[in-house]
């Protein structure tokens, strides 16, 4: 099961995708439903839900806004 | 045809730049519209592009607002500024301006958003500039606006100590950055809270770029002057909150941006050395030559303190005749007034413009020797 992480915009999708890149974290960017149900449209970061706290903790630190979780990872 | 324009637009643009328009042009969609091969492309493309403007800038890849040149970028900064206010702002300003902030100001001046007090700069001596500047303050002064470097006469401001004095008084800078990019190691923060400027003069990008770059620690939130879509957050009828793409509303050219990221990843090629030294040459010969006057330009050994930018007027034609007495001797200069009424106005060219003598990247002491021959011939006969 995937957890999408949805960014504010299309440079924040790609500024979270270059960190979790760096950190070897798997992922790739979406515009699915599950995003567009939380922001109108929008990006998500696809990962596995066994990251989602991790990841969530990582782009935080890193100065990256999060519009919403979705998927089993949701707090 | 010796290109002495590259104030106007730098040329020549290189193989690397047009080979990324073209490319792009092929494999880009409509950023930020889908999920989609074409559409990730265009996306990354923008992306690329302002990592390294944020690079060159020292500035956050999404505070780099995209923009088709520095005055569009100067109308989002500094409309956006003052309609965010509900309070008149008092602004100050300097006498060197390009249109590009003058019609904006004079805009919102008729429309009385604002009040102006224009300081006067010295072209001989920083310290009077920066005194002015300073003396030009009033309790209700809240927004300042720079030029960094004359487009009409090269002449550099000292703007990093104009900022620095605004920053401690609370005072919001904008700085104009069209002729120092590319040109000058500027670091965003440095310069002002927002640097206005184009992709296609000093970086050598394709026409038709430019960014408004917006500080770390800005925290101003400015009107949006455009509305429309953006990609994310359809359901809201507001602009998003949130950079870039509060600023970017539409459609934006991504094989224009792809030839700005591969132009900024060039730096190497713009020999700046070359450029000095026929800037130096050109400008020592031209004062010496029988029947041209040189305008606003530096002393001896000032030269560092201005941009390869050199005004003269030749005796005897209108600075337009000239430069296309010039043109049909294949060598390209600009005449007129430059879109900079103020600074011709202080210079005191207001009634005969001059002819702008601009060095950049491709030129040559070949082409330097070839002006001055064409010159020296031209005012003999």
């Amino acid at each position: 099961m995937d957890t999408v992480i949805v960014l504010t915009s299309m440079t924040y999708a790609y500024k979270a995708q270059e960190i979790l890149n760096r950190q070897g974290i798997n992922n790739s960017l979406t515009r699915n439903a599950q995003t567009a149900r939380i922001r109108g449209c929008g990006y998500g970061l696809k990962i596995d839900d066994s990251q989602s706290g991790y990841v969530q903790k990582l782009l935080s630190e890193n100065g990256i806004k999060i519009a919403g979780v979705t998927g089993a990872g949701k707090k | 045809m010796i290109y002495f324009d590259h104030a106007a637009t730098g040329m020549p643009k290189s193989e690397g730049v047009i080979n990324a328009v073209a490319s792009a042009m092929r494999f880009c969609g409509n950023p930020g519209r889908g999920s989609y091969e074409l559409a990730s492309s265009g996306d990354r493309t923008l992306f690329d592009c302002r990592n390294e403007l944020a690079h060159e800038f020292g500035a956050l890849p999404e505070n780099c607002v995209l923009t088709k040149n520095t005055t569009e970028a100067l109308n989002i900064a500094i409309k956006g500024y003052v309609l965010a206010k509900k309070e008149l702002v008092h602004v100050l300003v300097s006498d060197f301006d390009h249109n590009a902030v003058s019609r904006i100001i004079y805009d919102l001046k008729q429309r009385e958003k604002i009040k102006v007090t224009v300081f006067e700069s010295d072209l001989f001596d920083d310290k009077k500039t920066v005194q002015n500047f300073e003396n030009s303050i009033t309790e209700k002064t809240s927004l300042a606006v720079f030029t960094h470097a004359s487009n009409v006469c090269g002449r550099i401001f000292p703007v990093k100590k104009m900022r620095k004095i605004a920053k401690s008084r609370g005072i919001t800078v904008i700085t104009d950055i069209a002729q120092t990019a590319g040109i000058l190691d500027i670091n965003t923060e440095d310069y002002g809270d927002i640097i206005c400027l184009p992709g296609h003069k000093g970086l050598y990008g394709p026409a038709g770029t430019g960014a408004m770059i917006i500080s770390r620690d800005f925290d101003s939130q400015l009107y949006p002057l455009l509305h429309g879509g953006t990609g994310i957050l359809s359901a809201d009828m507001k602009m998003p909150s949130f950079l870039p793409e509060r600023f970017e509303a539409g459609s934006l050219n991504a094989p224009a941006y792809a030839g700005l990221c591969a132009a900024l990843k060039e730096k190497d090629l713009k020999n700046k050395k070359l450029t000095q030294k026929i800037y130096k040459y050109l400008l020592s010969e031209l004062k010496n030559m029988k029947g041209i006057t040189v305008i606003g330009a530096p002393e001896e050994k000032q030269e560092e303190n201005w941009v390869p930018i050199i005004l003269i007027n030749l005796w005897g034609y209108n600075s337009e005749e000239a430069a296309e007495m010039l043109a049909k001797e294949n060598i390209a200069v600009r005449g007129g007034l430059h879109c900079a009424y103020k600074a011709h106005k202080k210079l005191g060219t207001l009634k005969t413009g001059g002819v702008r003598i601009s060095i950049g990247r491709g030129n040559t002491m070949v082409h330097a020797q070839a002006l001055i021959d064409t010159l020296a011939r031209k005012m003999t006969c």
